[in-house]
């Protein structure tokens, strides 16, 4: 890795030379380097993991200079972190563009993230922690005025550090029917309806599997002081592909959010019905590879540790559900949210060739996929205290969301978080977790202790107990420990422990992370 | 070569480089994009801090900042930019409007924002001065941090 590594930091040294004595020509970089050594645990691994250790780096340079930008990025995986997608190997310059923004206009060569919409049709989106990027490379020209906007993109989807097959080309176009933008005092409408085209050469034998692929998206919304509302319907043509076992069905989706926010209280309502919508730039590509659109969670995203133990993951060959959040907060500063959520399947009857089959628009499937509620309370005691408690009901169809044996894991869980200010200084923090199961792996236990420092220090050690193991019958500890320092933007974090296996989600897309025990050391910075 | 690595490291940090607000789109609360710098007034400071509504001590820093920021009066603007996925703007909008926050919230769609301020975790907050250079980072929050933002805008 620091051979070159180190070349490319010596081309880049020369431009921040320029950009320093020039001093019109502005500079922002970044370095992040991620590292484990893996030790071998018989328990977690039996029979062995085939790296022992893993490295991610990148390094991140923006030059802009009137109205131009020029973007660089290198990273480095020698060789990727556990859990990495295979694709992710080597050195290189992985993201470079040139963009030119005069005026209302905006062009851009190169590497872009953009979406169409609400992104069911077309987002392009980096997830550093997932190693997911689908950046598009090529052109995309943008033009927007106080009422209209219009884009154009043509290019090709980043795989590891190559591309994938198909080329995307698209447009969108969108009207906002009152521009006010001194949100919330005015109300606003608008209207997007947007075009993207997959071309994939196909030299198989299948019938059904075509070269071009068309999809469409259509949105309105409107918002007001205390009301919003959305509805997003997309379509997809005939996509014969791996993922959805080369049936010739299209594909649609549709999303309805709405949200009402009073003085003290905040209620959203999400829906959503996905039928066949996993599209993807290179057909035979599974997992979060070459993804041209992004269908995300109606559920919950949440931070504590067990709570993360069984996440939802949108089911884009077939699903229907939603949620809704409420929020309140009273006179004192105490608040109280709760969230209920519900997914299903949708029914599916095939034809006799299995090559297509039907579906009502409007009827849940019979099988449950997820199930939950939530109720969390958060209070501040006084200015050196806060507890948050929290309950958790959960059903989770295991075999559909994570895969293996059939099974519904019915879970309960309790969580107390208990912040406590000791100095002006320094802060500890409490929690305790406990999760109730009969089903998978049993039931958890989780006890974290952590301590901050205003000068930036921070440790911290935790326990995940799972003590109702059905291999071996005795409880599993998942213990870690370690510390951090932050100054100004430089970031160190250094870690040692067990780290069980599961799936690790950001916005609903997910990478599955194999059981193991190592020392993990990470390092940010960034300039200026 | 590892020794090489770590020196040219070492002089690379070493460079001070001036920014300056980025010229990127965001959205706004009522889902229009409009542009980042737009938010900015030339006569004061301005604390951004990127939150999500999962994360824990985003809300803790928000609150903390939010029980004296007035709009008006402050001697600096406030801007919230969440980087939760763009369908849940309405659970940030809500938890904002419940939590009676009185300032700006905005929304980076793309993650545009992110990468050209070089943000990378939350909660990240920086501190523009006037001239819109950035003067302050930081990459994560204690309660008492917010003593140390107050200063540091006091003192511009």
């Amino acid at each position: 890795m620091p051979y070159n590594f180190t070349k490319y930091i010596l081309l880049i040294l020369p431009l921040a030379t320029f950009a320093q004595s020039k001093n019109k020509l502005i500079y922002s970089g970044s370095v992040q380097i991620e590292t484990q050594v893996y030790r071998q645990d018989k328990i977690l691994n039996p029979y062995g993991l085939l790296q022992k250790t893993g490295l991610n780096a990148y390094l991140n340079n923006t030059f802009s200079y009137h109205k131009f930008t020029l973007g660089l990025r290198f990273e480095a995986y020698q060789p990727a972190l556990l859990g990495f997608p295979d694709k992710l190997k080597g050195t290189g310059l992985a993201h470079r563009y040139l963009s030119w923004k005069p005026g209302k206009w905006q062009l851009t060569a190169g590497h872009f993230y953009e979406q169409f919409g609400n992104g069911a049709i077309f987002r392009t989106q980096e997830q550093r922690l997932l190693g997911m990027d689908n950046a598009l490379d090529g052109l995309r020209i943008k033009w927007r005025s106080k009422n209209l906007d219009f884009m154009v993109i043509s290019g090709k989807q980043r795989l590891g550090f190559e591309h994938a097959a198909g080329l995307l080309s698209g447009a969108q176009f969108g009207l906002r029917l009152f521009n006010r933008t001194e949100y919330p005092q005015k109300k606003s409408w608008k209207i997007h309806s947007a075009i993207i085209n997959k071309n994939e050469p196909y030299l198989g034998i299948l019938k059904q599997v075509t070269p071009n692929v068309w999809a469409f998206d259509q949105g309105v919304s409107f918002s007001n002081e205390t009301i919003s509302a959305d509805i997003n319907w997309a379509h997809k043509s005939m996509d014969a592909s791996q993922s959805n076992g080369f049936v010739i069905h299209p594909g649609n989706a549709i999303f309805i959010n709405t949200a009402f926010n009073f003085s003290a209280l905040s209620a959203s309502f999400n829906l959503k019905r996905v039928d066949n919508m996993d599209f993807r730039s290179e057909r035979g590509e599974t997992l979060n590879q070459a993804l041209i659109n992004y269908i995300p969670n109606t559920t919950k995203q949440y931070a504590y540790r067990l709570l993360t133990l069984y996440p939802y993951v949108s089911q884009v060959n077939g699903e229907m559900g939603g949620q809704s959040d409420v929020y309140y907060t009273f006179k004192d500063g105490t608040s109280l949210s709760l969230n209920l959520a519900a997914m299903n399947n949708i029914n599916k009857t095939y034809t006799k060739d299995k090559l297509d089959y039907s579906s009502r628009s409007f009827q849940f499937g019979d099988k449950v996929f997820y199930r939950n509620l939530n109720l969390e309370l958060e209070k501040y005691n006084s200015n050196q205290a806060k507890t948050v408690l929290a309950i958790d009901f959960l059903r989770f169809n295991k075999e559909v969301i994570i895969g293996g044996p059939q099974e519904i894991v019915d879970a309960f869980t309790f969580i107390w978080d208990q912040q406590i200010v000791l100095s002006t200084k320094n802060t500890l923090r409490f929690e305790t977790q406990h999760l109730w199961s009969k089903q998978d792996k049993g039931n958890w236990f989780m006890l974290l202790t952590e301590w901050t420092n205003l000068k930036g220090y921070g440790a911290f050690i935790s326990d995940e107990l799972n003590y109702h193991t059905f291999n071996n019958g005795t409880p599993l500890h998942y213990y870690q420990f370690g510390g951090s320092y932050s100054k100004n933007s430089i970031r160190l974090n250094i870690g040692y422990g067990r780290v069980r296996e599961g799936l690790f989600c950001v916005g609903g897309i997910c990478r599955i992370i194999p059981a193991h025990q190592g020392l993990n050391l990470s390092v940010f910075t960034s300039f200026p | 070569m590892q020794r090489g690595f770590l020196k040219i490291f070492l002089v690379f940090l070493s460079y001070q480089l001036p920014a300056q607000i980025p010229d990127i789109d965001v959205q706004n609360g009522g889902g229009m994009v409009v542009k980042f710098a737009d938010s900015f007034k030339t006569e004061k400071p301005t604390l951004v801090t990127f939150w999500a509504t999962w994360c824990k001590p985003c809300l803790l820093e928000l609150q903390a900042i939010s029980q004296s920021y007035d709009p008006v009066n402050s001697n600096y603007t406030l801007i919230a930019v969440s980087i939760d996925e763009i369908r849940n703007r309405q659970r940030a909008l809500g938890l904002a409007k419940s939590k009676n926050w009185n300032f700006e919230v905005l929304f980076d769609y793309n993650g545009d924002l992110q990468r050209s301020l070089q943000v990378f975790s939350v909660p990240n907050t920086l501190i523009f001065d006037q001239s819109g250079k950035i003067i302050h980072r930081s990459t994560n929050f204690v309660k008492g941090k917010e003593q140390t933002y107050f200063e540091l805008i006091n003192a511009l």
